[in-house]
């Protein structure tokens, strides 16, 4: 998964997880959803699907990567990174 | 002594002597003369150990007595720790694979190394090394306090406490070494955790407290503080300036605590980091719903409460001592395995970005390993004075402790991300922001009822990046060689097995031809 779809999905979920904030109509307890009041459900419920979809890309999503600490100094020193022992 | 007492102490012994073989375990795995082995347990850590000593150095005693006092107080307000704490588990993912790869190519591990090898400055060393010792006391004192206060609770020795916790994290920090700590720590981590949520769902399913679900523990709440469940919660404290301002001292601190910074160089592989992010979200996040339930059954059942860090005692007490006598021996774990991470921290950034940066270069790693230890035990015995002479200023002291960190927040995205900025914007963005917040701390109140961090961190962005438009660091080739090692390493450029594959790939593309 590249870098801005993602950038995107986080960017939408921080925008939606604080609405309430400034959107009274999302600012109330009634109704209640699964017990809950509904500004808190608001918060919860798009904190639930950022954890799935964080869970699915740690799953399938991210690459890692190991490092090399031999080539990656030499690339340092041949590109002119300082204070190298 | 009170058979509560009795059975507190019964309850510290018993745990006690599991720390204790979890010590003996991780002291015969450590090499006690190797400041690398001692201090970055032989950077050799595991997704579930890292995500668990990640979490359990950052929640302290705070977590057990602090939040839901807070809930308590503020109501849903206090709601923005669901939210910061997913952003604090995705910056552990970008920030801290990059945070890894780079203490692992250049051996960094203080917060110093890397800041002091990219911005090539002593001074911002220095600077940053200063900040992490001293935002450390307070918070030492304020656990060892809490200690203190759990022993004096039960009918048993202030002192007592305060002498007992010295004792086992002194042990843990000055002969343990990281991996006893790490260990301990993800015990004392995963104990805690499931211990609130345990409480929380006996609470409401065994209408035990005259409730039945968790609807009617809302309305209840609703019916008799109608403000409480609405922003800005009752206290009106978080208005959207201080729920934003909270969440980017409590995200920036959060990477930027030295005890959770060197953490980052502890990593197996990068791998480790999809695990650390996901086990912070659920252990951090969602970790706060059973101490928002346990708040809500405080504010009705116990409404009149003058110490509202007892909230979490006091209505245990009600309904099970049994559970009250666990509480306190969580509380006692969950302060512990904060404190001896900060000693092994202080302890890391003294000999490195003090001792050996400033003191006597040429030292051996004996003498390094002793200058550690003993400033471990010297600045622990500093962090005791200062509590019990400080008094009433200590929370002060524990804003400012979490504020300071959260300055080294900017110098960091430079070294990692911001190219433009060099070590003028760094450093003088610090000192610029660490005066704001001492100011308006203590010389006047902060306008507006917005906390002063918020003041402090927005100073400081202003002359970090104004200043960075002048510097141009980017025109450095230190600074783009950095950058371009960092994007190289990220993306596979030094993965053995990815250049041998291709190698391979090629070579049969070539014998194709």
């Amino acid at each position: 998964m590249t870098k801005k779809p993602m950038f995107w999905i986080i960017t939408i979920w921080f925008m939606l997880v604080n609405a309430a904030q400034f959107i009274p109509s999302l600012n109330t307890i009634e109704p209640y959803v699964l017990g809950i009041p509904f500004n808190l459900a608001w918060i919860w419920g798009w904190n639930g699907i950022i954890t799935l979809y964080l869970i699915f890309f740690a799953a399938f999503g991210a690459k890692s990567h190991d490092v090399d600490e031999e080539s990656a100094l030499k690339y340092a020193k041949n590109n002119g990174i300082r204070g190298l022992k | 002594m009170s058979s509560i007492a009795w059975m507190v102490l019964a309850g510290l012994a018993i745990s006690g002597l599991v720390y204790l073989l979890i010590f003996y375990l991780a002291y015969k795995r450590t090499n006690r003369k190797s400041v690398e082995s001692f201090y970055m347990g032989g950077r050799d850590f595991g997704g579930i150990v890292l995500f668990l000593t990640i979490g359990a150095s950052w929640f302290s005693m705070w977590f057990l007595l602090g939040a839901p006092g807070s809930f308590y107080t503020h109501g849903s307000g206090f709601a923005t720790f669901f939210m910061l704490n997913i952003i604090l588990g995705l910056l552990f993912f970008i920030y801290g694979r990059r945070m890894w790869l780079l203490g692992k190519i250049f051996n960094y591990t203080t917060p110093g190394d890397l800041l002091e090898h990219y911005y090539q400055s002593k001074t911002i060393k220095t600077v940053s090394a200063v900040l992490n010792i001293y935002l450390l006391f307070p918070y030492i004192g304020i656990q060892l306090l809490g200690a203190g206060l759990a022993f004096e609770a039960i009918g048993s020795s202030f002192w007592l406490g305060v002498i007992t916790m010295i004792t086992l994290v002194t042990l843990f920090s000055v002969f343990g070494g990281i991996k006893a700590v790490a260990w301990k720590d993800a015990l004392q981590g995963f104990f805690y955790m499931a211990f609130t949520w345990v409480v929380a769902l006996w609470l409401v399913n065994s209408g035990i407290t005259g409730f039945e679900s968790i609807k009617e523990i809302f309305t209840a709440v609703d019916t008799n503080y109608p403000s409480f469940l609405e922003f800005p919660g009752e206290s009106g404290y978080f208005t959207p300036v201080n729920w934003f301002g909270f969440a980017a001292i409590y995200v920036f601190a959060g990477l930027c605590l030295p005890h959770l910074w060197t953490r980052f160089y502890m990593a197996k592989n990068m791998e480790v980091f999809k695990t650390v992010t996901v086990g912070h979200i659920a252990f951090a996040s969602w970790g706060f719903v059973p101490i928002l339930i346990i708040a809500l059954l405080g504010k009705i059942i116990l409404p009149d409460i003058e110490q509202v860090d007892q909230i979490f005692p006091l209505l245990l007490l009600e309904y099970s001592p049994v559970l009250a006598v666990v509480l306190i021996v969580c509380a006692f774990a969950a302060a512990m395995s904060t404190i001896d991470s900060q000693n092994m921290a202080m302890g890391t950034v003294f000999t490195k970005d003090i001792w050996l940066s400033l003191v006597d270069k040429d030292s051996s790693e004996r003498r390094q390993m002793l200058a550690g230890r003993v400033s471990t035990i010297m600045l622990m015995a500093i962090s005791v004075i200062w509590t019990f002479t400080s008094e009433g200023s200590i929370l002060t002291l524990s804003m400012i402790a979490f504020t300071s960190a959260a300055l080294l927040f900017l110098p960091l995205t430079g070294a990692l991300f911001y190219k433009k900025a060099g070590s003028r914007s760094a450093t003088y963005s610090v000192i610029v922001g660490a005066s704001v917040l001492v100011f308006l701390t203590y010389v006047i109140t902060s306008p507006f009822g917005v906390h002063s961090g918020v003041y402090a961190l927005l100073a400081q962005a202003i002359v970090f990046f104004g200043v960075a438009q002048f510097e141009r660091y980017d025109r450095s080739e230190h600074a783009m060689a950095y950058h371009s090692l960092i994007e190289k390493a990220i993306t596979g450029g030094f993965d053995k097995t990815i250049v041998t594959r291709s190698n391979e790939e090629s070579y049969d593309e070539e014998l194709a031809r």
